[in-house]
């Protein structure tokens, strides 16, 4: 049996929607409109010890959602799943004992009070046997260098540090599956990279389970040796990384400022420049002097594409930018049977 | 066992408290406040005796000492609700509790009675210190505060004053609860404010209330939270009937913190269900 089985999972949130227009406020005061929003639809997924797994999308995909329901903090509306054979939501206390979460959004340490207090509290908070508490919380100390700020109340830490001491506090209880929901957003390059460190070595060492939800390429590239991809709600793709980084995620955006050759506004593209992207079939655009290309370089590289630019253009500027997230998301959902039953907008 | 069942919530107990120790300079500034509005309180209580005649409930030095024991533990009452809880509860963070091994009605009482205990504390001694000590050696023994009524009396007060800080925190509990309904909360506090203000005894004091009311101030849990152990500081709860009292004290924190309880059951029920 999987550690994590997750089947036919639905969510739907339902709030109430203001009305808008004349005698709204009255209209407002008998008759309260309803927007659904399809959080999660028929979402299945089995996960096995030891792996890590990123789970990514776009805003309001479902991702949270679907971590809070994992740790037992949301009720779906159908659909079943089993951790560790309990029902996270039916079983919560068992359950959240067992397992560790960091909402990078939030801290669980307590504000007012140092780092090495919070971790106390939590050893409270758990039962935690005394001795081995002190033997697991010293070394998370080490590993993530804590040590420095461990004095310090959580309100004085930079985010890096409180992110550190957060991870440290998700583990003190020793649980063999970790939910990372965000956990380097807003964070600097280092702290990234000693986050990603961490991540990795628990599970590589102690055999830890990770579901990690990211917004950052970066993260999935140094991390995942499995992604799930999750857009409004279903699940799009399911598999290794290189289903991102293969085919989807190498399409560049290139975006060149250029100065016509004869002065007034810059004509679009003629000759061999319109031949190579009518060949390649390089979406582009072309506003104020600003050219944007959506290429993808295993048809038509990068620094071709530019020598082409540059033969009708005076560039001034140019930027290359990997897709964004958002972006690889769109793409490969357009690819599989999506988009049959196209999406509607969703929170 | 018991020991270990209670473990968690001695500790958000004990965080919290050392968190609210943290505000010194807040408690000084608040004696400084309380101590001018109990010398406007007791002037203006010593003006209505002068004028009144001698048949009150209570004497005038009981009268005045009331309020300086109110001044003195202003803070267990449920005057504002928990900011952090108003927001969590608002925004939906309140799922994020969920994530801790822990029935979340207690830990959250646990945190209340830290909120009234240690403000309270910090506050109490300074203002017992002028109230009992500075007033009469400056002469002005009218109006202050005459010491308890027996050294039983003062351990028993002790021991009502806790259980009044059981019953605050359920009330402020209560009052939590209902911003999972109310979306802003000022409704809430303002009600809250007033029938505290009115009925738990800190603006007027209790049995100075006319002959007919007192049936509903005895009926209504307000009492328990700064009366009751006032009037055993006193000494004007007979000495047989204290126990009973503290019985209703118990009666009462156990009863609201099962309304709390239950309230905050449906209410986190509709956020887990609605989403967060």
């Amino acid at each position: 049996m999987a550690l994590i089985e997750v089947d036919s999972i639905c969510k739907r949130y339902v709030r109430r929607a203001r009305t808008t227009g004349r005698g709204a406020a009255l209209r407002g005061l008998f008759v309260r409109e309803k927007v659904v929003t399809d959080a999660l639809s028929d979402v299945s997924f089995t996960i096995e010890a030891g792996e890590l797994v990123g789970y990514i999308g776009p805003n309001g995909a479902g991702k949270s959602t679907t971590v809070k329901l994992l740790a037992g903090i949301l009720t779906p509306d159908s659909g079943t799943c089993r951790i560790n054979g309990l029902v996270p939501w039916e079983e919560r206390r068992e359950h959240v004992a067992r397992i560790g979460v960091v909402f990078g959004q939030r801290t669980q340490l307590w504000w007012d009070l140092p780092v090495i207090e919070s971790f106390d509290l939590l050893a409270d908070i758990y039962r935690l046997d005394r001795t081995h508490y002190e033997t697991t919380r010293d070394r998370l100390i080490d590993r993530l260098s804590i040590g420095p700020f461990l004095e310090q109340p959580v309100r004085q830490l930079s985010l890096g540090q409180r992110m550190r001491a957060d991870l440290a506090a998700s583990l003190l209880h020793r649980p063999r599956i970790l939910f990372l929901d965000e956990p380097t957003i807003g964070l600097d390059a280092p702290g990234k990279l000693a986050i990603r460190d961490f991540v990795r070595t628990i599970n590589a060492e102690e055999g830890v389970t990770v579901i990690l939800t990211t917004h950052d390429m970066d993260d999935i590239e140094a991390l995942s040796s499995r992604l799930m991809i999750i857009n409004s709600g279903r699940i799009v793709a399911d598999g290794a990384p290189s289903i991102l980084t293969d085919e989807l995620a190498r399409n560049r955006e290139v975006v060149v400022d250029v100065t016509p050759a004869h002065g007034g506004e810059a004509r679009p593209p003629e000759g061999t420049l319109a031949a190579a992207l009518e060949r390649s079939r390089t979406r582009w655009s072309l506003e104020g002097g600003r050219f944007r290309f959506d290429v993808d370089p295993t048809v038509l590289s990068v620094p071709e594409l530019i020598r082409l630019v540059g033969e009708q253009y005076t560039m001034r500027d140019i930027s290359i930018e990997t897709a964004p997230i958002e972006e690889v998301v769109r793409r490969i959902y357009a690819r599989t049977d999506g988009g049959a039953n196209a999406p509607t907008a969703s929170s | 066992m018991i020991r270990s069942a209670a473990r968690p919530y001695l500790a958000f107990f004990a965080a919290r408290f050392r968190s609210q120790l943290q505000y010194r300079a807040a408690a000084w500034a608040g004696v400084v406040t309380q101590i001018f509005f109990g010398l406007v309180s007791v002037m203006v209580l010593v003006a209505f005796y002068r004028a009144a005649g001698t048949d009150a409930p209570l004497t005038q030095s009981q009268s005045v000492s009331y309020v300086w024991l109110g001044q003195a533990l202003l803070l267990i009452l449920p005057f504002r609700l928990d900011p952090e809880l108003r927001e969590m509860i608002q925004t939906g963070d309140v799922a994020y509790e969920l994530a801790r091994p822990v029935f979340l009605p207690l830990s959250w009482f646990a945190r209340g009675v830290a909120d009234r205990v240690a403000p309270a504390l910090l506050r109490a001694l300074p203002q017992f210190a002028f109230s009992m000590l500075i007033l009469p050696w400056i002469g002005w023994e009218e109006i202050a505060l005459v010491p308890p009524a027996s050294a039983a009396a003062f351990g028993l007060f002790l021991v009502s004053a806790v259980l009044g800080s059981l019953v605050a925190a359920a009330i402020g509990l209560i009052a939590a609860a209902t911003l999972f309904w109310t979306i802003a909360g000022h409704g809430t506090s303002i009600l809250v404010q007033t029938i505290v203000w009115v009925l738990s005894g800190v603006s007027i004091p209790l049995p100075l209330y006319p002959e007919w009311f007192q049936p509903v101030i005895r009926a209504l849990p307000f009492r328990a939270m700064l009366d009751t152990p006032f009037q055993i500081y006193l000494g004007t709860t007979e000495a047989s009937a204290v126990g009973g009292e503290l019985l209703m004290q118990l009666f009462w924190a156990v009863g609201l913190f099962v309304l709390a309880w239950i309230l905050i059951g449906r209410g986190s029920r509709r956020v887990v269900v609605q989403g967060g």
